[in-house]
Parts: structure tokens; C-alpha cells; sequence
């Protein structure tokens, strides 16, 4: 069985007399040592759903089981001997401002009862893992949040968990910062194989570092997979606007009709179609001129892909997709891609 | 007139009104701390919400507050007499000053406590921390600095009250300020205590601020 199972979860919450569905019948696997993406749009739901998996939000149907205890049955004292085994770090990192550096990393153990002296030991050691041995007699507001985040990260390695919660881990800090916290979030995964959760609203951060993702839009689960097959080819709306939609803006919609570009097709390509020139032999081919309204290359889960959005005159279309699927290129036709 | 009587008189006043403010703020804090606790936890927002209870304590600690402080004083005189074997003297005045400062420095205790971030407090409970464990290690600690300026407040306002205490016997430097400069038309001396209230109000102020900022690491 997985080690995260969540079976048709539903949450309601009433508010002011208004009953509002936060999320709608998600059931998810995820196994140990993954490194799980779950993304969506603020208020898509998912920063409930990931408070289910440790029941400080407890969902109104369905069951959550975590290495096969179902959460919903478990005592007050149960629950929280089950939550020392998963951690969570937030978006504000929400450390202890009057507590030391060291102090707040050794928390998680005094609150379990441990001696302060073996807490602090303890506590020293995830600095030196996080990189910030220099900064133990330090207090939080002295520190930069991608140093805060460390921090929390180090406070929650802190009781050994088996599960790290990640919240929109990264979205207060700035593009270089979130790198080198994915990339400790990474190292933490292969050194001491914690299955990572990480909720965000980021795709860079989903194609960086997960190895799988579920979509989340106004509370339902609308696609989960492997993160190459969905940036492949995102199936849902919510997919391809998360996954097309993004960093689209520069795209000059209105020269299209100018350039008799009827339909714009999405291309995906991995590092070995980049030895051959396939836009430039297909243009040769079929004689006719093609614009390049967007390229990029992005790294996907460590791989090198390459994705561009080409404006093509539509009835050359079926030659045109036929081509690219033979030189072993991902196309797909995208409507709106603003 | 300032004659070797008279200084120690005031002395022995100024010795009476510290007496008071430190006991009554102290009794004040063994009840009004746990209960602006309660209060805080209590609440519909607070960790372990019980609007019963909250209920309860909400209008008792706001009935107690309502009440003007001299009436309080003479309602109390039974009360008084039973615990201390007396109703006037500054001992016997601690008695209502605890009375009256309990429910106000619940009030302040639970806006403290109220203040606490409550995302630390959501990350204090996905470690596994119980009720008890998140108001000693959580609230009480970050809420310290807080606390400590709502004391300082809660000071300030006890000296008054026990000056206050003077117009029915309470003792202290309000109890000079009464007998001398109101019944006796003795300004000066009048004049001296409330100078020498006014500089214990600052002193009071400038030790409990001192200590809060010495205490905050935000």
C-alpha cells in the first residue's frame, strides 16, 4: 500500500452561514520516498487538502491513511504521536520569534519530552545539514527568509519524520533563493529518503524537483501523473493554463491574422531532438512559413525539455502534426495560450 | 511644616503604597493570568474553543470591571473583614485591589495572547504539541514581551487604585494626600504625595518597559 492514501476526501467549511466546498472527492496515492507536487491556483483548495494529510484540518467524508492508520480513527494522543512522523514547513515559516535559532530547531523534541541538552545536540547537527552553523545564537528576525526556511527545515528533519509537508514552501522568497531550498529539499529526499509534499502554485518549482503532481482547481482533483507526461501534454484546463499559460505573455496576438497563422500548435521536445533542425527541415518540407511565437527550454524533473509555440497556416495542419510526431515530438493544438 | 513627623510620615507612605501595588499586583497575576489564559484559549478562535466557558468568564471579569473601584472598595468591606480581620490599613486594602485588578489584567493577558502568531501556533500542532504544551511553550513564551507591557500598565493603574484607597483608610501616600491636603486644606503636602506618585507611576514604567525590550528578540 502507498504511504500517503487519501480515499475520496471531501471538506466543507461553514462559513457565516454559508456552507463552502473546499474540496470534492480527491482520492491520491503517493508513495514513500516520492517527491509529490500538488498545485493549483490560490484558493484551489490544496493548502486544505494538505492539512488533511496530518488532520489539522480534519475532512468532513473520506479517509486519510498514513502508513495505514487511518487518521480519523486515531485519539487526541494517537494524532499527535502520528504528526511527530510528518512534518511541515509554511510559507512564513512560522518560526518561534523569542526562541533561538538553536531552541527553535530542538522544539519538536522538547515538546516530546526530551532533555534540553539532548535537544540542542540534536538541534546542532541539522544546522550543520542545512548550512547555517554560524547562526545558532541567533534569533529569527536576524535572519533572510531563505535562511528562516532553513531553519524550519532543520526544525522539522528535527523528531526524524517519514513525511515532510511542504505549504507554498517557497512562495516568499525570491527565484535564487527558492532554487537552493529545492535543491536542500532534494538532497534531503535522496540522504534520508522522506517523502516530500509540496504545495504550491509555482510550475517552475513542481518542474524542478517533483517526480509527480496533482492539479487541484476549486476543490477537485482534475489530473495527477507523472510531471514529464502532464508538461507532455496537460490534459485538464487548469493544466494547461498552469502549464501552457505560463511566462505567455510577450506572445503578439495581434499579428496573427497579419501572418495568416490560423492555429497555434504547443511542441515539446527532449534534449536528443535537439540535433537535428526539425522546425527548419519541416519549413523546407512543406514550403510554407512558420512563426515561432514562443521557445524556451526548461528543466523538467532533471530533464532538459524544450517547448515552443508555433503559428501555422491551418491547412497544413495535419501535415504539419503528422511531421513532428514522426521526429518524436510532443504536439498538441492549444487555443488560448494568454 | 516639612518637620521630622511630617518625613516620616511620607516615608512610611511611600513604603504602605509599593506594599500595595506589589501584593495586589501579584495576587492580581495569580488569578488574572490563568484567567486571561482561559480566555484566550477559550474563544471561539482559540485553541481549544468553549463558548460556554468563554461565556462565563467574559461577563464575569466585564461585571467586575464596570464596577467603579470606590464602590467596590465599600462593597467588599465583609469580604475584607473576614480574610484580613479588617477593613482599613494597606493590608486590608490589597483585598479589593486584587479584586479589581484580576478581570483587568485577564483582559490584558488574553489581547496578549491573542497577538500570538497563529501560524507558529499551527506549526506547534502539526509537531504533535497538546493544549497545555502550545500555552506554556508556545503562548507564554512569545507572548512574553507583551505580557511584561500589560503588567507595566497593570502597575500604574493598581498605584492609582490604591491611592484611591486613601478616602476610606487605605494608607499609603493617597491616604496622606486625602487626610492632609483635602481634610486639613494642607496643600503642600497634598502636593508632595502626588509628585512623589507621579515619580513612582514613571519609575514603575521605565523598569517594566526596560525589561520588555531586554526580553524581545522580534
Amino acid at each position: 500500500m502507498a504511504q500517503i492514501v487519501l480515499d475520496h476526501i471531501s471538506k466543507r467549511f461553514e462559513i457565516e452561514g454559508k456552507t463552502v466546498d473546499a474540496l470534492q472527492d480527491i482520492s491520491l496515492e503517493i508513495d514513500k520516498g516520492e517527491i509529490y507536487g500538488i498545485i493549483g491556483m490560490s484558493g484551489a483548495g490544496k493548502s486544505t487538502l494538505v492539512r488533511c494529510l496530518n488532520f489539522l484540518e480534519k475532512p468532513t467524508e473520506g479517509k486519510v491513511l498514513i502508513e495505514g492508520h487511518n487518521l480519523g480513527t486515531l485519539s487526541e494522543k494517537q494524532l499527535r504521536e502520528q504528526r511527530r512522523d510528518i512534518a511541515m514547513i509554511f510559507q512564513h515559516f512560522n518560526l518561534l520569534m523569542q526562541k533561538t535559532v538553536l531552541d527553535n530547531i530542538a522544539f519538536p523534541l522538547v515538546i516530546q519530552g526530551e532533555k534540553k541538552t539532548a535537544a540542542r545536540k540534536r538541534a546542532k547537527e541539522l544546522l550543520t545539514v542545512v548550512g547555517l552553523e554560524e547562526k545558532e545564537k541567533a534569533y529569527p528576525s536576524q535572519l533572510s527568509g531563505g535562511q528562516k526556511q532553513r531553519v524550519a527545515i532543520a526544525r522539522a528533519l528535527a523528531s526524524n519524520p517519514h513525511i515532510l509537508l511542504c505549504d507554498e514552501a517557497t512562495s516568499a522568497l525570491d527565484p535564487q533563493t527558492t532554487q537552493s531550498i529545492l535543491k536542500l529539499l532534494k538532497e534531503i529526499n535522496q540522504k534520508y529518503g522522506i517523502t516530500i509534499v509540496i504545495i504550491t502554485h509555482q510550475m517552475d518549482v513542481i518542474r524542478e524537483v517533483c517526480e509527480k503532481v496533482a492539479i487541484i482547481e476549486a476543490g477537485h482533483l482534475v489530473e495527477h501523473g507523472s510531471v514529464v507526461d502532464i508538461f507532455n501534454h496537460p490534459k485538464s484546463a487548469a493544466g494547461k493554463k498552469l502549464i501552457i499559460g505560463e511566462k505567455a505573455s510577450p506572445v503578439v496576438t495581434g499579428e496573427k491574422s497579419q501572418v495568416g497563422n490560423d492555429v497555434i500548435l504547443r511542441t515539446v521536445f527532449s534534449e536528443n531532438s535537439a540535433f537535428e533542425p526539425v522546425i527548419a527541415n519541416m519549413i523546407l518540407r512543406i514550403g510554407e512559413p512558420i512563426s515561432i511565437l514562443k521557445a524556451d527550454t526548461m528543466n523538467v524533473n532533471g530533464i532538459a525539455k524544450g517547448e515552443m509555440l508555433l503559428g501555422i497556416p491551418k491547412n497544413r495542419q495535419p501535415e504539419i502534426e503528422s511531421y513532428l510526431s514522426e521526429k518524436g515530438l510532443e504536439v498538441e493544438e492549444v487555443e488560448q495560450y494568454v | 511644616m516639612f518637620n521630622s513627623e511630617v518625613t516620616s510620615m511620607i516615608l512610611k507612605g511611600i513604603g504602605e503604597t509599593l506594599y500595595m501595588t506589589v501584593f495586589a499586583t501579584g495576587f492580581g497575576y495569580l488569578l488574572g493570568l490563568p484567567l486571561g489564559i482561559i480566555l484566550a484559549v477559550s474563544d471561539k478562535d482559540g485553541i481549544k474553543p468553549n463558548a460556554f466557558l468563554y461565556r462565563i468568564l467574559d461577563v464575569l471579569s466585564n461585571i467586575l470591571r464596570s464596577i467603579p473601584f470606590l464602590i467596590l472598595l465599600i462593597l467588599l468591606i465583609p469580604f475584607t473583614r473576614t480574610i484580613v480581620g479588617k477593613s482599613y490599613g494597606s493590608t486590608a486594602t490589597i483585598v479589593p485591589l486584587v479584586i479589581a485588578a484580576a478581570p483587568f489584567i485577564a483582559r490584558m493577558v488574553e489581547s496578549s495572547i491573542k497577538e500570538v502568531d497563529g501560524g507558529v501556533i499551527e506549526a506547534a500542532k502539526s509537531m504533535g504539541a497538546s493544549t497545555v504544551t502550545i500555552i506554556g511553550k508556545v503562548l507564554l513564551v512569545e507572548a512574553r514581551t507583551s505580557i511584561l507591557t500589560g503588567a507595566t500598565i497593570a502597575i500604574g493603574t493598581i498605584l492609582g487604585y490604591s491611592a484611591m484607597a486613601g478616602t476610606v483608610g487605605g494608607g499609603g501616600l493617597g491616604d496622606i494626600a486625602v487626610r492632609y491636603g483635602y481634610y486639613r486644606y494642607q496643600e503642600d503636602i497634598m502636593i508632595v504625595t502626588v509628585i512623589l506618585l507621579i515619580v513612582l507611576v514613571q519609575l514603575f514604567q521605565l523598569i517594566g518597559m526596560k525589561l520588555a525590550a531586554r526580553f524581545d528578540h522580534r
